[in-house]
């Protein structure tokens, strides 16, 4: 395969005044093209191999005109890598003036468009292979100045009104409209150099060249060309036909071979007046200088410090005469200096191309439930909660279709019987061995290790600032098997928390982290009516209280299959959440729904747990939470004031931040008679010295049908000691008032768990 | 809020959940159907005596390596394996004090069978690994999920995914080209 950025393939022979076989440069690489296609091979043309990566994966960029750009992804058994050199500017006084250009350009411009650049040129030059252009741009009638650095010219500055008008040269003006430059050519190593290829410096070509005595990649590459350091023509021809393992006689440049014989031109530091060394982030010679001095003096540190080769051209034209100048002012040579470490892309990449079909739902996917059909046909809503498309309501079956009309419904239908909630989602993390206690004890505010055998402990996972990250529930199967039940949305993040720590803090053989989450359907049932309704089920396992209390579980069977029945309640009504294997989740919801029919019972949606849950003070980690709350916050002191061994985020809760007053804690806010519901998000106003600042806002806030009025969870400073003060609050225009009070609206001694 | 949320439902972006028993692709050179009635268990083992115990006939297997039907031991970690059987597996969950912990995952898992003489193609589309190469780990990226990848022999390429992700590599796999 032939991958050639242009859309003529031949690099610079389509615009060299070359000849090769007697053929023009151009026609000769279209004859090329001919053979390579008629053989079967194929061409890439428009396309730029902008990256190699591990174990040689060359990705490559091909620019279509119909159907999109692709994304090609290769692994070649061989790689030949002609990248030809890129020429580079010289640094001086005023060189970022229009009218300055690089020499080859200019050439680019009259071969290719047919455009002459100047009339008047002066072109400064440290090589020979600027002779090229100088002759064409003659040949065009453009009058040619050459200043050639080598015999001692030095730019100086540029004269420029609207236009450049003179070129300042060893102290004498030239008239000039146009001055073009050239530094010499920097090979293009960095494909060679992502594939972990080494650089020696060349100090013949003043250049880096792929140092072939000790390169080392995974697969055979050979560079060939300029990218080699073979500057002149003929010589890159000639290792191309090599590489590409020709037999006979190498293709013969009969015309147009201009040796390069380059002599460095490295700017000089000290100069009074601006020099440009980086076009695109206008980093200059003395931005170096300042770098240098203040002790970024490694080509790393120069790069982050200035932005030196951070623009979209990665340092194309700017990264040598950078590490050359830093060279120059530390005193070291360039080969000490180094260069900076070649990444991909080599050129910016649309995000549309890797992308490639991975857009609309393909871009960023939610997880389905098992039982997404079965909620479909029952008339769910669907929104997505946490990373799922789970049912928001079921307003069908009360034949409602208005949204906040359906999730009353449900939220009171399940208050006064009972309500059937798809909980699959809600993870199910087994942690196993005989450091499983230890862990969970290290992972958990709560201490763990004292829970009985199939007795369940609400928790917090907090982070290492102190911060609650997740709060869920723990079952206990063993001292050597636990069972973490955390929020559907932070599964994933739990799950590497726990092998994080499990790799970190202790012997990973002792203790193993399964996520389970996927292999268990979970059902819940909650309300007054529940226990009637998981009886009905046959599960095998005695459900009366004595037995089955509320923070326990139990295994059963359901239909032949395993079954765990575990009393927690996430409403504040006795709940049980039944968990099978999915291959049972239709089955189980079916038996359900046929006893909740009986009972008057229904489907619960997310919305209407929701709603329930924030009646009785339930906080959502994230919701009710932000990024400062800490479990002191939320008036759960007792782990941090007794626990005596070290568990994650122990030692935040005693700092400064953490102890001081005025922390936002968690409160609900009641609203008088006949009040609208207070907007979620609303902040609390507190005026001082005659200026506003919020002092807290609402987290949550619903209608609640059981109590007939509003209810809402807030953050507010020093909430916890302000219960029963009256607070204003503010949202989009409007003032509004509240009192703060508990955060259970509902049933606040907690009997309706037992009821 | 609410008034905006009142006609809005989700599902409407997403294709619909197929009913797998049902579900088969048939593309240009490449079919891909669900295949059923496998028990799988997810084991974490230095040792691997877990597997001389459950499947000792077999050893772990990485990325595209064969087996002579379903049945594999899939490396999905440094000390974790994926353990597919079309037989019952005589290990029950939980901590074994061999050393081992195993987990019941038969249902975690839908698995995708990928035929024709197009199916390489179709594969190279959804991983940049090289088939060829293989890799210690049958536990890959592809398009974009993470699935357990291994072939049987006939020209059968199977891919376990997340049973909450299957959708997503469905709809994937109905957009492919040959």
């Amino acid at each position: 395969m032939l991958v050639d950025e242009r859309a003529e393939a031949g690099g610079t022979l389509g615009w060299c005044d070359v000849e090769i076989d007697g053929m023009g440069g151009a026609d000769w690489a279209q004859l090329q093209l001919s053979r390579l296609r008629a053989a079967g091979h194929q061409v890439l043309l428009n396309s730029t191999a902008f990256g190699i990566y591990d174990h040689d994966l060359v990705s490559v960029w091909q620019r279509r005109e119909t159907g999109g750009d692709a994304l090609w992804q290769l692994r070649p058994g061989e790689i030949i890598l002609a990248a030809g050199a890129i020429e580079r500017p010289l640094v001086f006084a005023d060189n970022d003036r229009p009218g300055v250009m690089l020499a080859e350009a200019a050439l680019f411009y009259l071969r290719q468009h047919g455009i002459l650049v100047g009339s008047e040129i002066v072109l400064a030059t440290n090589n020979d292979r600027s002779l090229l252009v100088a002759r064409a741009l003659r040949d065009a009638g453009a009058t040619v100045t050459i200043a050639d650095l080598r015999q001692g010219a030095r730019i100086e500055g540029v004269g420029w009104h609207g236009g450049i008008e003179h070129v300042l040269v060893n102290g004498r003006k030239i008239a000039a409209d146009c001055l073009l430059v050239s530094g010499g050519y920097t090979p293009s190593v960095h494909l060679f150099c992502q594939a972990k290829g080494k650089l020696r410096l060349d100090e013949t070509i003043a250049a880096f060249v792929p140092d072939n005595a000790v390169n080392r990649t995974m697969s055979p590459m050979r560079i060939v060309g300029a990218a080699n350091g073979e500057m002149d023509i003929d010589a890159a021809i000639a290792s191309g036909f090599s590489a590409g393992g020709g037999k006979g006689r190498a293709p013969a440049v009969t015309e147009g071979i201009q040796r390069y014989h380059v002599g460095a031109a490295w700017p000089e530091p000290g100069g009074k007046t601006r020099a440009w060394i980086d076009l695109q982030n206008d980093v200059t010679l003395k931005d170096v200088e300042l770098a240098a001095r203040e002790n970024f003096r490694s080509v790393e540190h120069l790069k982050r410090y200035t932005t030196l080769g951070m623009a979209t051209d990665q340092g194309k034209t700017s990264n040598m005469n950078g590490l050359a100048a830093m060279a120059a002012i530390t005193g070291r040579g360039i080969a000490e200096t180094g260069t900076t470490t070649y990444r991909p892309p080599f050129v910016p990449v649309p995000f549309t191309v890797i992308a490639g079909r991975r857009r609309g739902e393909l871009m960023n996917p939610v997880r389905r439930l098992t039982l997404e059909n079965e909620h479909k046909a029952a008339g769910a809503v669907f929104r997505e909660y946490g990373g799922w498309l789970r049912p928001a309501h079921y307003g069908a079956q009360f034949g409602i279709e208005d949204w906040a009309e359906a999730i009353q419904a449900e939220a009171l239908r399940a208050r006064q019987t009972v309500g059937i909630l798809d909980g699959s989602p809600l993870g199910k993390i087994e942690v196993m061995g005989p450091l499983a206690s230890a862990l969970m004890d290290f992972n958990s505010y709560q201490t763990i290790s004292t829970l009985k055998p199939g007795r369940i402990r609400y928790g917090f996972m907090l982070t290492e600032a102190g911060v609650i990250y997740d709060d869920g529930v723990v079952s206990k199967v063993s001292d050597e098997h636990f069972i973490v039940s955390c929020s559907s949305g932070h599964v994933q993040g739990v799950y590497m928390r726990l092998e994080e720590w499990r790799q970190d803090h202790f012997d990973p053989d002792q203790v193993y982290i399964h996520n389970s989450t996927p292999q268990w359907a979970t059902l819940t049932a909650t309300g007054p009516a529940s226990r009637e309704l998981v009886v009905g089920l046959g599960l095998g396992i005695d459900l009366d209280d004595p037995a089955l209390p509320h923070m326990s579980f139990r295994e059963g069977q359901f239909a032949g299959a395993a079954a765990r029945v575990a009393r927690v309640s996430f409403t504040g009504d006795r709940s049980y959440e039944v968990s099978v294997p999915q291959s049972m989740a239709a089955a189980l919801l079916s038996a359900m729904r046929e006893g909740a029919a009986k009972l008057g019972g229904c489907l619960l949606g997310s919305e209407a747990l929701l709603l329930l849950r924030a009646e009785k003070g339930y906080i959502i980690a994230g919701k009710d939470t932000d990024g400062t709350t800490m479990p002191h916050d939320l008036g759960i002191t007792g782990p941090r004031d007794k626990r005596q061994n070290e568990y994650v985020g122990k030692r935040s809760l005693f700092t400064e931040n953490a102890m001081r007053d005025g922390r936002l804690q968690a409160v609900g806010l009641t609203v008088d008679a006949g009040m609208a519901a207070l907007p979620t998000g609303a902040h609390l106003i507190e005026t001082v010295s005659g200026k506003h600042r919020s002092a807290g806002f609402v987290t949550s806030s619903y209608w609640s049908p059981v109590l007939g009025r509003p209810i809402a969870l807030a953050l507010v400073e020093n909430g916890l000691s302000r219960l029963g003060q009256s607070v204003e609050l503010y949202h989009l225009g409007k003032s509004m008032t509240a009192r703060i009070s508990p955060v259970c609206a509902f049933d606040p001694e907690g009997k309706r768990l037992n009821g | 809020m609410v008034d905006d949320l009142k006609a809005y439902d989700a599902a409407v972006k997403w294709s619909p959940l197929p009913v797998w028993e049902q579900a088969v692709i048939s593309g240009e050179g490449f079919s891909v159907r669900p295949l059923f009635g496998l028990h799988r268990l997810l084991v974490s083992d230095k040792m691997a005596g877990a597997i001389k115990l459950a499947m000792p006939a077999e050893k772990p297997i990485g990325f595209m390596a064969e087996t002579r039907d379903e049945n594999a031991v899939l490396q999905i970690a440094r000390d974790r394996v994926l353990m597919v059987s079309n037989r019952p597996l005589e290990l029950s969950p939980g901590w074994h004090k061999q050393g081992f912990a195993v987990s019941e995952a038969s249902d975690a898992w839908l698995c995708l069978e990928l035929t024709g003489e197009n199916r390489m193609s179709v594969l190279s589309q959804g991983t940049s690994l090289d088939p060829a190469s293989g890799s210690p780990s049958a536990m890959v990226q592809f398009a974009g999920v993470p699935c357990a990848i291994h072939q049987a022999r006939g020209g059968r390429i199977l891919l376990h995914v997340e049973c909450g992700q299957a959708a997503y590599l469905w709809a994937w796999f109905s957009g492919c080209s040959s």
